[in-house]
């Protein structure tokens, strides 16, 4: 049985990634008091063993590093020393995945222990699978986005160039501008990036989905997996509400309680804490849909309206302006 | 730079400790004190915190300087007038007594002679700013902002770069003085951050840095871009004379050797490069954007 975390539990054994990050940081100037502010974390309590945090603290730092530190890249610097120093079971489980169709679902039941704070949605078109890529536990300010989405695209970069061999043809769509510190990205990434995209999603052709892990043991693989089984298996709030909704896309807010075992009051008490509501997550889900019909399928607008069971066309075209700021056209043209 | 300069003025601090004992000394030997009455609160209050204040500044000297003569002659100038103003502080708790009652002029004296010395301060200090000046010249161009400069390699950021490109083109535009721009980004830098560590590396960093302003001419500007890239502006240049200069520089910066710790050499490649010239209808976001596209293809086929 999975565990729901809500965003103040503290379950998350994050060190791996704090205390580079903090060693970093005071390597170009910045204190670890700094750098902590407003998580009320002290350094020393991140020297324990056993210390865990919460989302909420974890989002403060990531917050304060990308404010005092985005121009020095340390989001791309921490995830290349995060990846290559994984101890996790289910790490070597992925390291030793057949092809990347493989790791993806590794990834999925063992997400928990290697990237807890964001989840996956796959969607697949004609020629490439679309990973999309959603906060797993409460929605997050601009800055600690920017600094998540920098760390899993470093990492994926990183990963791809080390067993695969074929990084140049990742596409990355960010959800936010180009930022000032473009350089960053010219100078890690080899994957494609673009910036401003309505969804923070991952594209692989299809071909390379298949392609083999050259170093990967796939004996092993099943291994790590045992290993990993009896480990802690927790799912974050706001990935648990999602995935039922992507079971029943158009629930209510009672049926969504009843699933929950809480009451309706507390759900929209929970939601609300977690930055979110009922109708936002319900938009979030519907304008990836519609954006990945249109850009990577290329449907019609009919097709899509069909597709996410609208009555009419004009409904969905003036939802669609609402969801991403553009109209399906515009999108369109945004891919020519 | 992360240690601070304190340590090394143990001395002068001592020094420090033995006027103000001085000071005080004087003051309540020669002197009786006045009755609680007759104090002027608020004069104490204003005396009292410019004594503090000159305190402060002198602190903050010897926090931030290394020794020297102009450190040593900005010191002696502070003392003198932070003896002055203590006087004058504890004039406000002491009355001298009758026959020595002269001491009381020369209460401003130390502060005329810290002034006099703090002036000759300044000048040297003028001088030493025309050596930093000398050496800063190839890593900054017409203004100074720290906020910019990378903390590692203590050489300008890409922020100040951009500005200086966005200048640059536009002098282009407006009187057609072309321009090269080139990027170096070290061979084999990850695999040398994972054999030697962060600290290697950041050291690596900071002397490439040095080895390719080293090796510019005295127009040139060389800032760090991103990661293990460097990023170098050649103004009123050429394609070819921008691929000489360049070209020299990286065969400077492959026949370093980094040690480490235990002066043992470690394994290092040199740098792989890539130089263009600035287009008129370019905007700094573009032309950088080239670069590192074709930086990128270069160290594609390499690979």
């Amino acid at each position: 049985m999975r565990q729901v975390f809500e965003s103040d539990s503290a379950i998350l054994a994050m060190q791996p990634l704090l205390l580079p990050l903090i060693e970093m940081a005071e390597q170009r100037g910045v204190s670890s008091h700094k750098l902590l502010k407003g998580s009320r974390l002290f350094n020393e309590d991140l020297h324990q063993p056993n210390k865990r945090v919460s989302f909420k603290q974890v989002v403060q730092i990531f917050d304060n590093a990308q404010t005092l530190l985005s121009q020095d890249g340390v989001s791309f610097l921490v995830a290349r020393h995060w990846l290559f120093s994984q101890p996790e079971a289910a790490f070597q489980a992925l390291l030793n995945s057949r092809n990347l169709l493989d790791m993806s679902r590794v990834l999925q039941v063992r997400q928990a222990q290697i990237w807890p704070l964001m989840f996956f949605q796959s969607y697949h078109s004609a020629n490439a699978r679309h990973f999309v890529v959603n906060p797993a536990v409460a929605q997050v300010s601009a800055p600690c986005m920017e600094f998540m989405a920098e760390f899993l695209i470093a990492v994926i970069d990183q990963l791809c160039r080390w067993r695969f061999d074929m990084v140049t043809h990742l596409t990355v769509k960010l959800p936010y501008a180009q930022p000032k510190h473009v350089e960053q990205y010219q100078s890690h990434l080899q994957l494609q990036y673009h910036f401003s995209q309505p969804c923070f999603m991952v594209s692989v052709p299809t071909t390379y989905m298949y392609r083999p892990q050259t170093l990967a043991l796939t004996s092993m693989r099943g291994f790590y997996l045992q290993q990993s089984k009896h480990a802690e298996n927790n799912v974050g709030f706001l990935q648990y509400v999602c995935s039922l909704l992507a079971l029943s896309p158009k629930q209510s807010a009672t049926e969504l309680s009843e699933c929950l075992g809480v009451s309706v009051a507390t759900l929209k008490r929970k939601l609300k804490a977690h930055n979110t509501s009922l109708q936002a997550l319900k938009d979030q889900l519907q304008k990836q849909q519609a954006v990945i019909h249109i850009s990577e399928r290329g449907c019609s607008n009919e097709q899509v309206a069909q597709q996410l069971d609208y009555a009419d066309v004009t409904n969905f075209r003036r939802n669609f302006k609402r969801w991403t700021g553009m109209t399906p056209s515009e999108l369109r043209k945004l891919f020519n | 730079m992360t240690d601070s300069f304190l340590k090394l003025h143990t001395r002068l601090l001592l020094l420090l400790g033995v006027f103000i004992a001085a000071a005080i000394c004087m003051v309540s030997l020669f002197g009786s004190a006045k009755p609680a009455s007759e104090i002027d609160w608020i004069d104490c209050f204003g005396e009292g915190g410019i004594a503090v204040m000159t305190l402060i500044w002198l602190l903050a000297t010897l926090l931030t300087r290394p020794k020297g003569k102009v450190t040593n002659l900005l010191f002696l100038g502070l003392s003198a007038l932070h003896i002055s103003l203590l006087l004058d502080f504890l004039d406000e708790f002491y009355r001298f007594d009758l026959e020595y009652d002269w001491l009381t002029s020369l209460e401003a004296l130390p502060a005329t002679l810290g002034m006099g010395l703090m002036s000759l301060a300044m000048y040297f200090w003028y001088h030493e700013q025309q050596v930093l000046n000398h050496l800063l010249q190839k890593k900054e161009r017409f203004y100074r902002e720290h906020g910019l400069t990378d903390f590692i390699t203590g050489l300008y950021r890409a922020d100040y770069m951009k500005k200086q490109v966005a200048r640059e083109l536009h002098a282009y535009r407006d009187n057609g003085t072309g321009f090269c721009m080139a990027l170096l980004d070290i061979k084999g830098f990850s695999e040398f951050n994972r054999k030697y560590g962060g600290v290697r590396s950041n050291s690596l960093l900071s002397d490439i840095g040095q080895i390719i302003t080293l090796n510019l001419r005295e127009s040139d500007l060389a800032c760090r871009y991103a990661s293990d890239r460097f990023i170098v502006l050649l103004p009123d240049t050429d394609l070819v004379k921008a691929h000489a200069v360049i070209e020299q520089v990286a065969q400077m910066v492959a026949s370093h050797t980094p040690y480490d710790n235990h002066n043992s050499a470690l394994g290092f490649e040199g740098v792989q490069w890539q130089c263009m010239s600035a287009r008129k209808d370019d905007d700094h976001n573009t032309l950088l954007q080239r670069l590192s596209q074709s930086l990128n293809e270069l160290k594609a086929v390499a690979a």
